[in-house]
């Protein structure tokens, strides 16, 4: 190991943070409410769907070169400490000027956007994003874009229409960036290199196993000590688990500072997607190739979680219902996982899963990186949930296929939600070959259904709304192939 | 900044900037303990033992206390029937059962994990269905009946009758439920608490333990929410971390997780609603027979106030000739139900809305014309429990939101849409809101204010109201600052405390600023009374000196030539002027006081529930909405296309927070009736305790148009402050939404009528769809 140090060092509003043992195993918003004095950032739902505790994050350490640093909106309260070391941390309380208030902040105010005021701190974060992140021009701030950057932020008394209004107030405003004000050359440059080093903390706990934390700042690094802890990534789920006490592991190794991680490249119609790649940058990477899917992403993800959390702790998460699962199994993705001391091991995603919540994995095995193939198949992705933005999925589908002469010639089809795993329908597939996408090729998908699926009723929905969704998605699905066929022989005859 | 204007917040800059303060903001003491507490997980039972021997012996634990260390177990506003701690018996899943205090969030966590709690489970009862069957009632009511329902009905042309099944609702407040307890001396206690009703927590914490009322100071800042929630439940956690404070003689702080939040605090009630209505040829009703049943829950609570008001206001905006209304509370194994927004009303006027619907799917008829028909107006204004509606705009609010709205030319458009479109159903429905205005228990129409002038022309006003961002403060401090002629900027608003203000009714009723503004009008104008005469003394050339002073007359003479304007009094007759902060002065140097309380009680109102005579409210807020719809044909889902609001609100104080207040409360109407689910699995488990399962509307479920207007038909009248109150009355309007998707399912046209629950969830549309798909082509 290099040489190594036991604090994490961050900056929070333009002062240096170094945080110790308990305090660095803390979430970061309750190291900002209780132990930096800073209240203004709130605790609602402590799971990362409210908002509430919403703070900006530039992280030093993301290696896409070309890019500067940049301030990202995350969620506070699922974000351990010692995951942001050498980060840049902005809240609230620091985005006005001594002076004034931020045009973000005055528009609020204006547009009276805050009421009973526990969701303002955490809108006011998302609207600074949002400032950030746009030239400000009135094409970019219209209300129907300005939601996109608010779907992570739950407000129970204004009906957001004024929280909107406040956005679109923020069209041409002339104000110096929080990049400017924060993310200055030095700061930038102190930080960085806080992430070169290794960092390993511990402390006691009564009554309970100590604590231990590794964060690799390289790869060797990393490889020497796969097997020893859990590993953690953006920690979107793992901070719930851990909020709701159902996480029992006290020894943990995290990824951040990984560079090799975050590697994003297409060799040979391959792309390989590295673990560390957050959702926002996934979505990046496979608008080109794989639109319907990188399109989806927004449903599923806000801003703050899209920013942090990874499609590989999607994947390795192993819920039946993650949503990016059932779009790599039609794809016939391939895993790449590496063993301790760096062994590379090949697997398709259609057989990593074994049964619910189990993967074909060893303890000292780490997912390095997804590889998916580029195709030309037409793709469909599906999600229902009881909240469209933001919710897990009731159901979800995905589909690649591909018509020659008005018959299927290629059909992959799988879904999540029905089953203890997401689940291909080969049945599907093998009887689809050669055959028209019409009535009755939808009642013999019915039936594949029928045999094959047995979904669990819970507060998602029933086993039999699944089974009607499962059927009637199909449905839809052949209606929007007619619809399009009915579409292109006008456009043919035009 | 007076009346009319749309001032901003008075917390707007505190809000945006992370400085405003909440209870678990407090910084924390050295000595401070944080107290939590274990739950029953049964939904019914008996409780054979508490063991939490292991739990003292975890490091930082300071103390486990149960039941009997209460000096008072039981509270409730009407009825003290409800466990602070549960003593022997187990009403619901999640009961509290016994407090824990520790130095340490992991010890706290650790402890509670070790309290061994056996329970004898007993048969439970989980639904308004088996209560009723059951005959297991918390309250019963006297039943409202108007003219002659059989006679009427036997000669109707048509008759429906069936049943509808409403959901409950989360608050969903974003600050949970909170209390900070510092005990003081001489075994005082000064409790911060996120309450809505000060006097009561006052009350339940000092019984709890076993004090007078004197000896208890209940503090609040500010709620970051509270829609009713914390109207009555807030009580029990601030009793709970006062108990720990008294034990150990040390500050105490018990916050709720969210999940600890919706487990355990009652909720909007659901009520299930029998029905049998006839009408004529045109759609106009003509007998209504009506059972309402609501899900009360473990304990009383505001229970028989709510179903009463569901009783008020299952007529709607519609004039019932011949009716009958019953209604029963039912007693079930489930978190004991409370306020939310409406209280109730909600409810009742759903059932009438839904039925219009019917009416017009049953008859073929566009509902918007039924809902004319059957609207109150001109002397067709006799209500179910005799009050008449005297000022009813709600003619004018039809036919101009009509043409606003653009109704008709939707409803073509939608026609055709529907006939042709694979994918989607479209339906637009508009339905309205009559809300009475007053507590409908008389003694809560009472408000009391002190206002304190400051000799710099600034002043302090405390009233009993609290801030849970529905603007009361920033009105209040309008009306002071109206009657001073001060800007609104030199008026603060203080913090609510019982020491300052008390015996004070809840904040809640939509009535916050109607009766604490009144108040603090009041005072604000016996000093200016005060002040005008000691401007006539001083304009007539009299002076004071070291022999003597000021001496103010009691004369009633009226003092309406002096004008208190732009921080200057005048008076018109004389033409003199003296700056405010100058009169200020001279007032104080002549020991004339700047200070007032006043006291203020709604004049006329009362109801004699038994013989259903007199006046439950002083005015009613009107108000409309159009809303469409559209749902997936495939999926169940449904969006909100299009909503136009209209409302009549009086002579507002401040639009912009009015309006506020109407886009809040449809989108939390629209969340009740669309997306919010309260799912309990079949032990009576609440399985929806965190955002992730219970779904309340985001960003983008609020309408893609939504278009909110205000018009000035009848001022509120008798509360002195002209502007109608607003915090519930648009609730009722998110009830448009179901409506609407009632009205897209009628395009299927199916052989039967829609008939489905609320919240219509995508899986209760899809279901609804399939039925009614097989019913037509049967």
């Amino acid at each position: 190991m290099k040489m190594s140090r036991d604090h994490i060092i961050l900056s929070i509003n333009g002062r240096q943070h170094e945080i110790r043992g308990e305090h660095a195993f803390m979430n970061l918003s309750e190291y900002l409410r209780y132990q930096a004095g800073l209240a203004g950032t709130k605790i609602v739902c402590a799971e990362g769907d409210c908002g509430a505790c919403s703070v900006l994050v530039a992280k030093t350490s993301d290696p896409i070169r070309d890019q500067p640093v940049k301030f990202k909106s995350i969620n506070s309260c699922i974000q351990p400490v010692f995951n942001l070391d050498g980060c840049i941390v902005v809240t609230v309380e620091a985005l006005a000027s001594a002076k004034e208030l931020s045009a973000v902040q005055q528009s609020m105010v204006d547009q009276q956007g805050a009421q009973c005021g526990y969701c303002t701190p955490g809108i006011c974060i998302s609207l600074s994003y949002l400032k950030e992140q746009t030239g400000g021009t009135a094409e970019e701030i219209i209300p129907s874009k300005a939601k996109n950057f608010l779907t992570g932020n739950l407000c129970r008394c204004t009906g957001y229409e004024p929280i909107i209004k406040a956005a679109c107030g923020l069209v041409d405003v002339k104000e110096s960036s929080l990049s400017k004000r924060f993310l200055t050359a030095s700061q930038v440059s102190t930080l960085k290199g806080a992430t070169q080093t290794d960092v390993y903390f511990g402390f006691n706990r009564p009554g309970l196993e100590p604590i231990e934390v590794w964060i690799p700042s390289s790869k060797e690094s990393l490889f020497g000590m796969l097997g020893k802890g859990r590993l953690i990534s953006g920690a979107t789920d793992l901070g719930v688990q851990r909020n709701k006490g159902r996480l029992g592991e006290s020894r943990f190794i995290s990824l951040q500072k990984i560079a090799e991680l975050k590697q994003a490249v297409v060799t040979n119609g391959l792309l390989r997607i590295g673990a560390g790649l957050t959702w926002d940058q996934v979505q990046d990477f496979l608008q080109d190739d794989f639109s319907d899917f990188a399109d989806s992403i927004n449903l599923f993800a806000s801003p703050q979680i899209k920013h942090i959390g990874t499609l590989a702790g999607n994947i390795i998460n192993a819920s039946p219902i993650a949503d990016g699962v059932p779009f790599l199994l039609v794809n016939e993705a391939e895993l790449l996982l590496l063993g301790s001391g760096g062994k590379e091991r090949r697997v398709p995603i259609s057989d990593f899963y074994q049964g619910y919540k189990k993967i074909g994995m060893a303890s000292d095995e780490i997912l390095w990186a997804v590889l998916l193939p580029k195709n030309k198949l037409k793709q469909r992705v599906y999600k229902v949930s009881q909240r469209k933005d933001l919710d897990i999925a009731t159901i979800n589908l995905a589909i690649a296929y591909e018509l020659k002469e008005g018959v299927f010639s290629h059909l992959k089809l799988a879904f999540g939600g029905v089953a203890e795993t997401s689940l291909r329908m080969t049945s599907i597939e093998s009887l689809a070959l050669g055959r028209k996408p019409d009535a009755l090729f939808v009642a013999d998908c019915a039936k594949a259904i029928d045999l094959a699926l047995r979904p669990l009723s819970d507060v998602r929905g029933s086993s039999k709304y699944r089974m009607l969704l499962a059927k009637n998605l199909i449905q839809k699905w052949v209606v929007e192939i007619d619809l399009e066929s009915q579409q292109n022989v006008n456009e043919a005859n035009v | 900044m007076k009346h009319g204007h749309s001032s901003a917040h008075d917390s707007a800059v505190s809000h945006v900037t992370g400085q405003s303060q909440y209870v678990d903001d407090r910084q924390m003491l050295k000595n401070e303990l944080l107290v939590g507490y274990v739950t029953a997980k049964v939904a019914c039972g008996k409780i054979q033992n508490i063991d939490f021997s292991k739990a003292l012996k975890v490091p930082g634990v300071v103390c486990v206390l149960t039941a009997s260390d209460l000096a008072h177990n039981n509270w409730g506003t009407i009825v003290q029937d409800q466990p602070l701690l549960a003593q022997s018996q187990v009403e619901y899943f999640d009961e509290p059962v016994a407090i824990v205090a520790a130095e340490s969030e992991q010890a706290l966590s650790l402890a509670k994990k070790m309290i061994l709690v056996e329970i004898q489970a007993l048969p439970a009862v989980l639904t308004i269905q088996e209560a009723v069957n059951k005959k297991m009632f918390l309250s019963v009511a006297e039943p409202f009946i108007k003219g002659d329902f059989n006679q009427a009905m036997a000669v109707a042309p048509h008759k429906l009758k069936g049943e509808l099944s409403l959901g409950g609702q989360e608050h969903f407040y974003m600050e949970n439920q909170a209390a900070v307890v510092y005990s003081s001396e001489n075994g005082h206690f000064e409790v911060h608490s996120s309450t809505q009703h000060p006097t009561e927590t006052q009350h339940v914490v000092a019984k709890a333990l076993g004090i007078e009322f004197h000896k208890v100071t209940c503090i609040v800042k500010r709620l970051g929410g509270g829609f009713g929630g914390k109207e009555s439940q807030a009580a029990p956690m601030a009793a709970m971390a006062a108990l720990v404070a008294q034990k150990t003689g040390r500050a105490a702080r018990m916050v709720l997780t969210k999940d600890e939040d919706m487990k355990i605090t009652g909720k909007r009630h659901p009520f299930w609603h029998r029905y049998e209505i006839g009408f004529d040829e045109n759609g106009k009703i003509q007998a209504a027979r009506f059972e309402l049943y609501a899900d009360g829950g473990a304990y009383t609570d505001l229970s028989p106030s709510i179903l009463e008001r569901a009783m008020f206001h299952v007529d709607g905006a519609y004039y019932l000739p011949n009716v009958e209304i019953y209604a029963a509370c039912c007693k079930t194994n489930t978190y004991s139900n409370t306020a939310f927004r409406g209280f109730g009303g909600p409810q009742g006027t759903f059932l009438i809305e839904s039925l219009l619907e019917d009416i017009a799917v049953f008859l073929k008829k566009d509902s918007f014309d039924i809902r004319t028909l059957n609207s109150y107006q001109g002397d067709r204004n006799l209500t179910p429990y005799g009050q008449k509606i005297e000022q009813n705009p709600l003619p004018e609010i039809f036919s101009k939101l009509r043409k606003s709205s653009d109704y008709d030319s939707r409803r073509q458009e939608i026609l055709k849409f529907n006939s042709k479109d694979k994918f989607k159903l479209r339906g637009l429905s508009m339905t309205a809101t009559k809300f009475g205005i007053a507590f409908t228990a008389r003694f809560l129409n009472q408000g009391n204010a002190l206002v304190n002038l400051h000799v710099d022309g600034t002043a302090q006003v405390s009233t009993g109201a609290v801030e849970m961002g529905q603007g009361v403060n920033t009105k209040i401090c309008q009306l002071v600052a109206e009657v001073f002629g001060i800007d609104s900027k030199k008026i603060s608003v203080m913090t609510t405390s019982t020491e300052k203000n008390a015996n004070t009714s809840p904040t809640a009723a939509s009535s916050g600023a109607d009766i604490n503004g009144a108040a603090a009008v009041k005072a604000a104008q016996a000093i200016r009374q005060r002040l005008a005469r000691l401007a006539e003394m001083y304009f007539a050339g009299q002076t004071f000196d070291a022999l003597n002073e000021y001496q103010l007359s009691q004369s009633a003479e009226n003092l309406s030539h002096f004008i208190f304007k732009e921080g200057q009094v005048h008076c018109t007759r004389t033409n003199q002027k003296i700056i405010f902060s100058d009169l200020l002065k001279k007032a104080h140097l002549n020991r004339i006081s700047l200070s007032e309380y006043a006291h203020f009680k709604t004049e006329g109102l009362g109801f004699d529930k038994k013989t259903i005579t007199g006046t439950p409210f002083k005015y009613f807020t009107f108000g409309a909405a159009v809303t469409e719809v559209e749902i997936d044909r495939f999926t169940g889902e449904s969006k909100v296309l299009r909503t136009d609001i209209l409302m009549d609100l009086g002579r507002s104080l401040n639009p912009a927070i009015d309006r506020g207040q109407t886009t809040g409360a449809f989108v939390q109407g629209l969340g009740w009736v669309l997306l919010e689910k309260l799912y309990h699995n079949t032990s009576g488990e609440l399985l929806s305790h965190s955002p992730t399962t219970y779904k309340i509307p985001n960003v983008q479920d609020t309408p893609r148009i939504f278009n909110v207007d205000f018009i000035e038909a009848y001022k509120a009248e008798g509360v002195g402050i002209g502007a109608k109150a607003v915090g519930e009355p648009p609730f009722l309007l998110g009830i448009s939404c179901w409506t609407a998707v009632k009205n897209a399912l009628a395009g299927l046209e199916s052989s039967r009528r829609p008939d489905f629950s609320s919240p219509a969830t995508g899986e209760v549309i899809l279901f609804e769809i399939e039925r009614l798909k097989s019913e037509s082509s049967l």
